[in-house]
């Protein structure tokens, strides 16, 4: 019991860079001067004081669960690839004071406790597109680790109050992927990173990616990624954009517009002239391949039109040879999940494209015969389920749709 | 013991997750007479006692359960015409629920609950176990068993849904519950209300 009691109190606490967003500006807590100080990312590191424990003995806790979750992603290759892009971002040495996990949910966010746990959720392995993306978000997350950002805050709360009673009085406002995460959302998103600290974050990812021989200009990419995203994912659903005020990572003070114009100015001032920058695409796609599925029926499954068609024209480059056979198949899904006047065709269209690739995944034919059928095609969408049933006799729903494919009674 | 304490304990926080506390909740006791469900949408005869819960999850919908939604709860909805949303759109904003449509297919019904049922609970994790053609009450129906996970559970959940489309009106009952015990304990009962029930 006290574990779930507990779990339940975690999932208030987590909400709280979400809800602060529109609560008052926190009090500004200056970056201070570390340099006495060891750093947590050196080896050895122990916390200092009675409070420091205390946070260290929660957030070990929280990783005890974290370690029994189904939603970790186990797999070890992609685990090792995550890990080598934070290694090779800050150095060998620094990065053994960090243990990763990947997580899957299809919220695009990334983060690391104090006690250096990192968190990477699947959602942000689907948004990057090359490796010097995936390098910049986790080189600012390393920086709140090694700035001890997110202890400097909880000092600064506990000096003022008991911590329970000031959660219990937040106002909270979840945004639709963040309730299933709560269990994660604690390690390290615990607080809302005040303006001074992110833009430390912001350029201390920047040092790291020119050190490491990355583009620089990755970081800023990603924001205006992220701000087209939500804008399209608003104009569907006819609300007001999120850009500015969504949570974790990128709850930021300093406005999504405005930190990417910074982001690319730093980026300018830190490249030499003349020198290769690494971005790593092929790299990137490579590693991340096996799971893309797995990635984009998750971002379907969000429902959400807008901002996953932008995704998926994102992720296809802009270029019509962009599109490969899994991006095809998932545009097919997110239509036919639409399911609006016209959807049907469209979606039929993308699957046919998905199967001329000859590299699109079997769903593909399901996707087809379904979207055929309810368009009133029974011929022919009874022939594309034969067909998916042939590739994958043994599916979930293979009685279902041998019914429907006319096979049987 | 220790299974059992741990099930008890459950309880309170996974009633917590399944079923927010509204202001003024109250519960009816339904006894193993014919009764109507969802303003007249089914006629069901239970063979044990359950309780109603005062909350409609739909316009014509009814949530039962017999030991705490924690641990068991059965959904009856009907009489979900073209461009109504299975269960309310509570959340419309930020999730919106899918629309029924009069011209769905089985498998359409499937995804439909899905996606209706995931948004609802805020499910973490939907995983079909089956699919395959079944009945409700005397109409051809769909019938899918998955498991699922909420948000801060341990439970591993499972589920069994049957839909139907009758005159272009979708209707579902669904019974969901905890692996360990809870499914077993209900199962044969639901199976029997859901062959038994008449749809209206």
């Amino acid at each position: 019991m006290k574990r779930l009691l507990a779990s339940v109190a975690i999932a208030g606490l987590a909400f709280q860079p979400l809800a602060a967003q529109d609560a008052d500006e926190p009090e500004i807590i200056e970056a201070e001067d570390v340099d006495d100080t060891p750093l947590p990312s050196a080896h050895g590191y122990e916390p200092r004081d009675d409070l420091e424990k205390g946070l260290w003995y929660e957030m070990d806790e929280a990783e005890k669960r974290l370690k029994e979750s189904r939603f970790l992603i186990e797999d070890p290759a992609l685990n090792d690839y995550v890990r080598s892009v934070l290694c090779k971002t800050v150095g060998e040495e620094r990065c053994k004071a960090t243990r990763l996990y990947l997580v899957r949910t299809p919220q695009f966010n990334a983060s690391m406790a104090p006690n250096g746990v990192m968190l990477v959720y699947s959602g942000l392995l689907l948004r990057m597109r090359d490796e010097a993306q995936l390098a910049a978000v986790l080189g600012h997350e390393f920086t709140h680790f090694e700035k001890q950002h997110s202890l400097r805050i909880f000092r600064s709360i506990r000096s003022k109050t008991d911590i329970m009673s000031w959660l219990s009085v937040l106002p909270v406002r979840i945004p639709y992927a963040a309730a299933m995460v709560t269990q994660y959302a604690f390690i390290g998103s615990v607080y809302s990173f005040n303006r001074e600290m992110e833009r430390e974050a912001d350029a201390g990812s920047i040092d790291e990616l020119v050190n490491a021989g990355y583009d620089p200009r990755a970081a800023s990419a990603i924001w205006s990624q992220l701000g087209a995203e939500m804008d399209a994912t608003a104009k569907e659903r006819r609300h007001r954009s999120d850009k500015n005020r969504n949570g974790g990572l990128f709850a930021t003070h300093p406005r999504s517009t405005d930190r990417m114009g910074k982001l690319a100015i730093m980026a300018r001032e830190a490249m030499e002239e003349g020198k290769e920058y690494d971005r790593g695409a092929a790299e990137y796609r490579a590693a991340i391949g096996d799971w893309w599925p797995k990635l984009i029926d998750d971002q379907i499954a969000l429902k959400d039109f807008g901002g996953t068609e932008y995704l998926l024209a994102t992720l296809a480059g802009d270029d019509p040879l962009g599109w490969t056979g899994d991006l095809l198949y998932a545009r097919g899904e997110l239509y036919r999940a639409r399911a609006e006047e016209g959807d049907f065709a469209q979606a039929a269209d993308f699957y046919r494209q998905a199967i001329a690739t000859g590299t699109a995944p079997a769903e593909s034919w399901r996707g087809l015969g379904i979207s055929l059928l309810r368009d009133g095609f029974k011929a022919e969408g009874q022939s594309a389920l034969r067909s998916y049933l042939d590739l994958r006799p043994d599916a979930p729903d293979a009685a279902l749709l041998a019914s429907m494919a006319g096979e049987t009674a | 013991m220790k299974t059992a304490k741990k099930l008890s304990l459950a309880l309170a926080t996974a009633a917590m997750a399944i079923a927010p506390a509204p202001a003024f909740a109250g519960w009816k006791r339904i006894t193993t007479e014919a009764t109507d469900v969802g303003k007249g949408a089914f006629v069901v005869t239970p063979q044990t006692e359950w309780s109603r819960w005062s909350r409609r999850p739909a316009k014509r919908g009814e949530i039962w359960t017999q030991d705490g939604f924690g641990l068991n709860m059965m959904h009856f909805i009907g009489q979900v015409g073209d461009g109504d949303t299975l269960f309310k759109d509570r959340k419309k904003k930020e999730r919106p629920m899918p629309k029924v449509r009069g011209d769905m297919l089985v498998t359409d019904l499937a995804e439909l609950f899905e996606a209706s049922f995931s948004i609802e609970y805020d499910v973490t994790q939907f995983d079909i176990r089956a699919m395959e053609p079944s009945k409700l009450g005397s109409h051809d129906a769909i019938k899918m068993t998955y498991e699922f996970a909420l948000p801060n559970d341990a439970l591993t959940r499972v589920g069994e849904a049957r839909l139907a489309k009758v005159d272009r009106q979708v209707y579902l009952v669904n019974f969901i519950a905890p692996e360990l015990h809870y499914f077993d304990q209900s199962i044969e009962e639901v199976h029997v209300i859901m062959d038994t029930l008449q749809l209206n």
